[in-house]
């Protein structure tokens, strides 16, 4: 009955993958609502560019490595 | 065997983890945002789906005896659908979640959809690993979050030039992507694990 464990894992997996962008969105929207701002600082910005770009890269990487012989 | 559940063991301390920290800014969030009590409840509720299904993973996996890994037979039949139906459920609570934000500036919703956008390609990426997804539907999510990723990056840059008008209709663009990527999971995900 190893199904069960595999079926949390991926579970998990992809209730992970919502909380982290819930918690690279949230401060930095905050902090826009706190100073009244309607723009976004490159700094933020770049977070979340960072973050987009890593996980586009590990779902290459993914698609790449299932490709490889 | 003991590496599998060590893993396991840290997948589910890192999602508790997550989902406290991330239940915090969401309620924070949403009472700066939005008061109405229908969202609260909303996120309430996928808050409890959540913890449901992680119940039922702990139910599923206690007074059982360590296992041998799947077959693929068993893998192919056995989760694959529920394991679909929870990349697209994220999917849409993703996509509610911007819609929830509607009195954000524009700004903001570029910058929540990039993030949908970057939860869509972490969870398929852990599909394909977990060999859950085929190799074909992962690569086209990736196509076309990329393009959905180009147009965000087109209307924050139209903002940051201070043309409003552009940015928003290029928001529009990469919002009629994210439908049209979401149509494609629901049409495609299920027969493509093949």
């Amino acid at each position: 009955m190893a199904t069960p464990i595999v079926i949390a894992a991926d579970v998990l997996d992809a209730l992970v993958s919502a909380a982290q962008a819930i918690q690279t969105l949230s401060p930095i929207l905050k902090q826009m609502q706190a100073e009244g701002r309607t723009q976004l600082t490159s700094a933020e910005w770049d977070t979340i560019t960072q973050d987009e770009a890593g996980a586009a890269q590990a779902l290459l990487a993914a698609v790449q490595a299932k490709r490889t012989p | 065997m003991g590496s599998t559940w060590a893993n396991h063991g840290t997948k589910i301390l890192g999602f508790v983890v997550a989902v406290i920290g991330a239940m915090g800014d969401v309620q924070q969030l949403f009472a700066a945002y939005d008061s109405n009590p229908k969202h609260i409840a909303l996120y309430t509720l996928v808050a409890a789906l959540g913890g449901a299904i992680v119940k039922r993973g702990f139910t599923n996996t206690q007074n059982q005896p360590p296992a041998e890994p799947p077959s693929l037979p068993d893998k192919e039949k056995g989760f694959i659908d529920r394991e679909v139906l929870v990349a697209l459920a994220v999917f849409m609570l993703c996509l509610v979640g911007c819609s929830l934000l509607a009195n954000q500036p524009l700004d903001a919703k570029i910058g929540t959809a990039k993030e949908t956008v970057a939860s869509v390609e972490r969870a398929a990426a852990a599909a394909v690993n977990a060999g859950t997804l085929n190799v074909a539907t992962g690569q086209e999510i990736y196509t076309d979050s990329q393009s959905v990723v180009k147009y965000l990056d087109a209307a924050h840059a139209a903002i940051v030039a201070g043309n409003n008008s552009e940015g928003a209709a290029q928001y529009q663009l990469a919002n009629g992507l994210l439908s049209s990527l979401q149509t494609y999971l629901n049409a495609h995900l299920p027969q493509g694990q093949k």
